[in-house]
């Protein structure tokens, strides 16, 4: 038996143990993390139903929609409805002069509820999450205005606007995930006003507050560096995140500069789909 | 055992018998720690990755692979420093190592190393500035003062007093006093990159929403002069301190990684600003990165920060040991007196 042998059996007892935490412990342990926790979806997000088989309805990113503007002077009455599916609505006011009382109540009910007593000139808002027909009474002696809008997650869905024929079409492109899910058609019209605006179709995108639709040169952005690097126009907010709806550009955009759509998230400073869009 | 014990202890008080090599398993006690903090570290991160993914911008393989060669470039100037520390340490006169006093045998050794606490300080003072330090929580909260100036106040009577400190101790025990210092900085770049990972957990992973304590010093500049000084400075404590310490090695090793990341970043920010914008921020290694990690670059840069913090400290506590044998305290009554038990 040599002398070295009594050493290497004590090093190997000092750190065999250390040793093996690093090299199998580590990765093991890690990859175990690894397969057992998955990221949560962020591209669908899903709606239970309750009773019956489980369900799933994709939804759209929450968004707020007009639903009436009133306006008048002195005391009035005015009725709206709140869809069916709405998260809940909201009514703005502001008026000139006097003092400012609103009350509304829904057509179902007696009760009535206060949503603004305040002096004039003033404004404010209030939110409330009933849900249908609703009358609104104002009495105030001064001009007066109110907005009410309502947020739903639902699909947008709108017909064509009447300038969208086939004549009118001036390219036409399929979305395609980059960052995040993007799915359905967009399609480039030259209204008879000469404006530029876009048709989504079956469109769908990842939800997410805030997100734009950037018009940009590039043909194909796969990524998001492809998309900041190209040269783009911001065309505004992306109106929603699901469903089948028009979204007029802004009057300056040239169409020789359209050759793919965007949709950006300002928030993450990602480009969620994109599509490219080949002339007609 | 019959030897033993008819052996009396005061026949050989100046050369102990050799410490016998334990018979069984008995692992290196700090190497295991490291070992087990190094793993806990990586299975909570590992964990906190997955449950908590940051929504930031990604390249695609491409387009991380795009700057290879300032990869490469980070890599060799890396390389030539650590080449460089090995030369000068290896050449370097050899100077006569200070003699160790003897150890007395059944010494018991203070708990905390007397060197890494407040020597020159007085006791009033260092309870003077742990109260005015206390006192500021209360008006920060009453102020609702930024994290950012709540973290100073908290630090501030601390800041003279440390200053003073590591200047009295530079004069007696010379280049111990920097690293020490130079431990202390890393701790408080910890704090920042700690806070960082708990805002993330808060958040569920905006990153937008965290930036650690002092979120506006959040960039690529702070970044790089931060883990450039440190990278050097452990470089220099080598040449200085030779082959004393193994563990500042280890946490040279895990510096010059973290080096080689800061140089590909801090390249990629001055000149290639849009890349780094749309995920080259994730470097070598992050998430998605040249190279690739399940970690995204908090989550990446907090494990190489602890990777350098670890064996740092184990560096730092053993040189105060050191210290604390080669200086004895001038106050402190002879060894033989007080740490031999009766």
């Amino acid at each position: 038996m040599s002398e070295s042998q009594p050493d290497t059996g004590s090093a190997v007892r000092r750190y065999a143990l250390p040793v093996a935490l690093l090299v199998i412990g580590l990765p093991l342990g890690v990859g175990i993390v690894m397969a057992m926790g998955k990221p949560p979806p962020d591209d669908v997000l899903f709606r239970p139903i309750s009773g019956g088989p489980a369900q799933r309805e994709r939804v759209a990113q929450s968004r707020w929609e007009p639903v009436a503007t009133l306006t008048g002077a002195g005391a009035g009455n005015a009725s709206f409805q709140i869809a069916g599916g709405a998260d809940q609505w909201k009514a703005t006011w502001d008026c000139d002069a006097g003092r400012f009382r609103m009350t509304a109540a829904q057509r179902s009910a007696a009760a009535r509820r206060t949503l603004a007593d305040a002096t004039c000139p003033g404004d404010g808002s209030r939110t409330r999450t009933s849900t249908g027909a609703h009358t609104l009474h104002v009495d105030t002696t001064g001009p007066w205005r109110v907005v009410v809008e309502q947020q739903v997650h639902t699909a947008l869905q709108e017909p064509a606007l009447a300038g969208m024929t086939p004549a009118a079409l001036i390219s036409r492109g399929r979305m395609y995930d980059v960052q995040r899910r993007a799915e359905g058609s967009v399609s480039l019209f030259r209204l008879r006003s000469g404006r530029l605006a876009l048709r989504f179709e079956n469109f769908y995108t990842t939800g997410s507050p805030g997100l734009e639709v950037w018009l940009s040169q590039a043909r194909r952005p796969r990524s998001t560096l492809a998309t900041r690097n190209a040269p783009h126009d911001n065309a505004g907010r992306l109106r929603s995140t699901l469903g089948t709806y028009n979204q007029l550009l802004p009057p300056e955009v040239s169409v020789d500069d359209i050759r793919s759509i965007v949709i950006w998230c300002p928030t993450v400073t990602i480009a969620f789909g994109a599509a490219s869009m080949r002339p007609v | 055992m019959a030897t033993v014990a008819e052996t009396p202890r005061e026949n050989s008080p100046e050369t102990p018998p050799p410490p016998k090599p334990p018979a069984g398993w008995a692992p290196d006690r700090r190497f295991l720690i490291l070992a087990i903090v190094v793993d806990a570290v990586a299975l909570t991160l590992a964990y906190v990755a997955v449950t908590i993914p940051i929504a930031g911008p990604k390249l695609t393989p491409e387009e991380a692979n795009r700057h290879w060669p300032v990869a490469l470039a980070g890599v060799l100037i890396v390389v030539l420093g650590v080449i460089l520390v090995i030369v000068v340490t290896v050449r370097r006169p050899a100077r006569e190592a200070e003699p160790l006093p003897p150890e007395v045998p059944g010494a018991r050794l203070a708990r905390w190393p007397r060197t890494l606490g407040f020597e020159r300080t007085s006791r009033s003072t260092i309870k003077l500035a742990a109260a005015i330090s206390i006192l500021t929580v209360p008006l920060s909260l009453a102020l609702q003062a930024p994290p950012a100036l709540a973290w100073l106040l908290l630090l501030a009577p601390w800041i003279p007093l440390v200053t003073l400190e590591v200047r009295w101790k530079y004069g007696r025990y010379g280049v111990f006093a920097c690293f020490a210092a130079l431990g202390l900085l890393q701790l408080l770049h910890m704090v920042e990159h700690s806070v960082q990972i708990g805002q993330l957990v808060q958040t569920e992973g905006d990153l937008g929403r965290s930036h650690g304590i002092f979120g506006q010093l959040d960039f690529e500049l702070v970044h790089f002069v931060t883990d450039t000084i440190l990278w050097i400075g452990l470089g220099l404590l080598i040449t200085i301190v030779r082959n004393r310490n193994v563990w500042l090695w280890v946490a040279f090793a895990a510096a010059s990684m973290h080096e080689v990341e800061h140089l590909y970043l801090f390249w990629l920010n001055l000149f290639d600003n849009n890349m780094y914008l749309s995920g080259g921020f994730n470097g070598i290694m992050g998430n998605q990165g040249m190279i690739g990690s399940p970690l995204d670059r908090p989550y990446m840069h907090y494990a190489y920060n602890l990777i350098v913090f670890v064996p740092m400290l184990i560096a730092i506590w053993d040189d105060a040991r050191r210290m604390d044998r080669l200086h004895p305290a001038p106050e402190q009554p002879p060894p033989d007196r007080t740490e031999v038990p009766a």
